[in-house]
């Protein structure tokens, strides 16, 4: 049985299916949204860190190696329903608007990803509250040119370029109290990168950073960080923000400057909550209908971390990507190329 | 003390001052111990002071910075933490009691430490030490609502404001015209009886809570 | 629901206003409280700073009383205290087995027995907001309100801290920065509700006797607050808050001046007043901030 279904049409499934096809495999790639490129589409990511590309020179043409390729079928807006059977025989249960059909494959790769942290329950960030609180992701979509401010960083309320902005570090990551303990991964380097985005189109505007470890683990990242301070006078302040509020139709931010030992309160324009990662729904559907281990949080459990990164706690389904824990884009690829050997070595 | 009276003149007026007094070293020459960490730990309240992870929520939110200079909850964890007790005493043994209780700390603290009950406990390690020289008001305090909650299972608010002024030795001012005007409003108003209600049966459940004390 | 009632000490002492007030808004919104009348002190936060397993006793046995001997589903409370120390003590007993089989022991031999951390706790302000809500305390309104300027002051232990009330994860509770259940059924007596920057600030209660000169800085800028916001008088959902915003008025306007006067009632006397009940039903003399002079000027009593 040479087909390979592939869940998720992300950059991780993208470059899975891809890579399999490649080495002579049919694969179904299924995703649930009309369109493939995962968070990195629907966010529409501007520019990815830290050689500040576009991200579209990367996702552009992974999404069109799939789409160009004869062993791949792909089926958008598509979601799977059930499974039943065991490796290498499985059958699975796809559901479309054409309506639901039942195929047989050798393998299956799933890769449905993550999706950012929804900030509404850090309630003292007020993020449903107040306008000019965003997420890190919107700020993705207004610096895009493509995007609904057509590249203009603007203010929700009243459309006016913040002249003060700041970013919080952490929101919804290293939380036990959301039940997200573990490090997002990419929220220090997507915030040193909006900031240095945001400076370069705005030299008057002001960035503030609040954060509580600067984690600069990836290539380029911590000269990026440094680049950020020595050329664009970003201020990186050792506090984790504490609470965001009006004051005099103003808002307000409180956090502590633990290396003054004191607390800080000051009025922003605008404030980006560096919302981290959490495994998606995609993920949690999967699990239940694939029946697969998941770690504390949700994520789903490979069956040794280090001698069988990339195979489920089941046999013949493997994983890739971030559903398997937070990861940035340039990991997940290599993922994606990874598991694509490993299924093709199971199956042979 | 002679070398560190020092001159200075500036604008041609002319200093002098024991510099060293008001500007103390800038090194710390402290020797770190866990040991604090461990006993304050053991309090009750205490004992999810290791899990601090020096972030700042707390102090970012807190009550108490606008009202009372330096109060700083992450600080006084840092401080057990490292083992910097004489610091600890000689500059923020008069803050730590201070805090209010407003519970915002631990409310927000992202790594769940219970930051209200440490901060209290670190206040009890002060006062189990005896750093104080005498009874602090939030022992009284204590130590007076205690009493009446294990012998007369509820609380008679006059009679604890009476006991707690009787201890810190301030039963005077409790018969100042301003107090006694009030006691008298609500005394006629009923708010104010002199026999609280009482539990049936509370003897028992006070022996076996005096046995816990034990 | 079978609901037990915890009223606390406060509330059988200088909060009495709390006590009968909320028994008359209850009961003419068909709430019916069973009164946990052998209940004992929750330990406040006295008892958590002395010993910790005492302070989970001592909720516990009032659990155990209105589970073994009342049998009800849940116990309501009207004071943020009290509320904080039973939910404290059913969060130790749920997560700390330890505390638990300590707990069950103690109860074992002086109570019922019967109490293993599994009532639902509930504050009165949260349950009326859920059970009754705004819309039907609107369709009660026999006297409104309008014209009376009320700042809604919710103090701290109502919504925090989130471990024990589990705020913004539940949705029945309020919201645990910007709590908004009291605004929403002070509103619908008609009365204006003004935004008010100190609703849940601390008013420094826990130290009124510790530390006074402290407590009465801090409740003066919850009043002054209030007063800016320009509210004719302000209401609260806490008997501790009401000692130290209430019968410490006098003491605190003397230190700071008289921004910080200003009337002093517990949500259920407006309620209450709402309802078309009598000032001395709803001890409406009681506080010492003399709500009746701004009550009477607007024709309200």
């Amino acid at each position: 049985m040479k087909t390979v279904l592939v869940i998720g049409g992300g950059v991780t499934g993208l470059k899975a299916s891809y890579e399999l096809a490649e080495m002579g495999y049919n694969v179904s790639l299924v995703e649930k949204e009309d369109y493939l490129g995962g968070q990195v589409a629907k966010h529409k990511y501007y520019k990815l860190a830290p050689d500040m590309r576009l991200a579209g020179e990367v996702i552009d043409p992974v999404i069109k190696s799939v789409e160009n390729n004869s062993n791949i079928k792909v089926y958008k807006h598509s979601t799977i329903t059930s499974l039943s059977g065991d490796a290498p025989e499985f059958k699975v249960k796809i559901k479309n608007s054409k309506g639901e059909s039942e195929e047989t494959f050798g393998a299956i790769v799933v890769a449905t990803g993550f999706e950012h942290f929804d900030p509404t329950v850090k309630q003292e960030y007020g993020y449903s509250r107040f306008k000019d609180v965003v997420t890190n992701a919107e700020i993705e979509e207004m610096l895009n040119p493509n995007g609904p401010t057509k590249g203009e960083l603007k203010r929700p309320s009243d459309g006016k370029i913040p002249k003060k902005v700041a970013i919080f570090q952490c929101v919804g990551s290293r939380d036990k109290q959301v039940g997200n303990p573990y490090c997002c991964r990419v929220g220090c380097v997507v915030s040193t990168k909006q900031a240095i985005e945001i400076k370069e189109k705005y030299p008057d505007t002001e960035v503030y950073v609040y954060y509580m470890d600067m984690r600069m683990f990836g290539r380029g990242w911590e000269e990026l960080y440094g680049k950020a301070m020595e050329e664009y006078e970003v201020i990186f302040t050792r506090g984790r923000g504490a609470e965001v509020t009006l004051k005099n139709q103003q808002l307000s931010l409180r956090a502590e400057e633990t290396i003054m030992d004191r607390p800080i309160q000051h009025s922003v324009d605008m404030i980006i909550l560096a919302a981290g990662q959490a495994p998606g729904e995609g993920t949690i559907e999967a699990a239940k209908i694939l029946g697969l281990k998941q770690n504390d949080y949700g994520y789903l459990a490979p069956k040794d971390d280090f001698l069988s990164p990339n195979e489920s706690s089941r046999k013949g389904i493997f994983i890739a990507g971030a559903d398997k824990g937070p990861l940035d884009i340039e990991n997940c690829i290599v993922e994606g190329a990874a598991v694509a050997a490993k299924v093709a070595s199971s199956l042979k | 003390m002679a070398e560190n009276t020092d001159k200075m003149v500036i604008d041609g007026v002319e200093l002098v001052g024991i510099w060293k007094e008001f500007m103390p070293s800038r090194i710390l020459y402290e020797d770190v111990t866990t040991e604090f960490l461990n006993e304050v730990k053991k309090l009750p309240g205490g004992e999810t002071i290791a899990k601090c992870y020096q972030c700042g929520t707390c102090t970012g939110g807190c009550t108490l910075p606008e009202f009372v200079n330096k109060f700083n909850p992450r600080g006084f964890i840092n401080l057990v933490r490292r083992g910097h007790y004489d610091l600890l005493v000689s500059d923020y043994k008069e803050l730590v009691w201070k805090c209010v209780s407003c519970n915002r700390c631990t409310h927000r603290c992202p790594k769940g430490v219970n930051t209200q009950e440490v901060v209290r406990a670190i206040a009890k390690f002060l006062e189990d030490r005896k750093v104080f020289g005498k009874l602090t008001n939030d022992e009284a305090f204590d130590e007076v609502f205690m009493d009446e909650v294990i012998n007369e299972g509820r609380i008679d608010e006059v009679k604890i404001v009476k006991d707690f002024y009787a201890k810190t030795g301030r039963l005077k001012e409790m018969m100042s015209g301003d107090q006694l005007s009030l006691g008298f409003k609500m005394f006629t108003s009923g708010r104010i009886k002199l026999f609280g209600g009482k539990i049936k049966d509370w003897k028992k459940v006070s022996q076996r809570l005096k046995e816990e004390l034990q | 629901m079978k609901l037990g009632y915890f009223p606390g000490c406060s509330l059988k002492g200088m909060a009495r206003a709390y006590d009968e007030s909320t028994k008359i808004v209850a009961e003419g919104f068909g709430i019916e409280l069973m009164e946990v009348d052998d209940f004992n002190c929750c330990g406040a936060l006295e008892a958590k700073g002395s010993n910790e397993k005492l302070s989970y006793m001592l909720p516990a046995r009032v659990m155990d009383s209105a589970k073994g001997r009342f049998h009800v589903d849940a116990i309501v409370t009207p004071c943020n205290g009290c509320y904080h120390s039973l939910l404290r003590a059913n969060a130790a007993m749920n997560e700390d087995s330890a505390a638990k089989s300590d707990v069950i022991s103690f109860l074992k031999d002086v109570g019922y027995g019967t109490y293993e951390g599994d009532i639902d706790v509930r504050h009165f302000l949260e349950l009326f907001y859920n059970e009754v809500g705004p819309e039907k305390v609107k369709n009660a309104v026999k006297k409104s309100l309008k014209g009376l300027k009320v700042a809604s002051y919710y103090g701290c232990l109502y919504e925090r801290p989130k471990t024990i009330t589990k705020t913004g994860y539940k949705s029945k509770r309020d919201d645990s920065e910007n709590p908004y259940f009291q605004d929403e059924l002070l509103a619908a007596t008609g009365a204006e509700v003004v935004k008010f920057e100190a609703a849940a600030s601390c008013c420094g209660g826990a130290h009124a006797l510790q530390d006074e000169s402290l407590a009465a800085t801090l409740s003066a800028a919850v009043l002054s607050a209030a007063k800016k916001a320009g509210a004719d008088i302000l209401a609260l959902p806490c008997p501790l808050c009401g000692a130290a915003l209430d019968i410490k008025q006098p003491e605190i306007v003397k230190a700071h001046g008289n921004d910080a006067k200003i009337p002093v009632v517990y949500f259920t006397q407006l309620i209450g007043l709402a309802m078309g009940k009598s000032a001395k039903d709803l001890k409406l003399t009681d506080p010492i901030s003399n709500p009746m002079e701004i009550l009477k000027s607007k024709g309200l009593v």
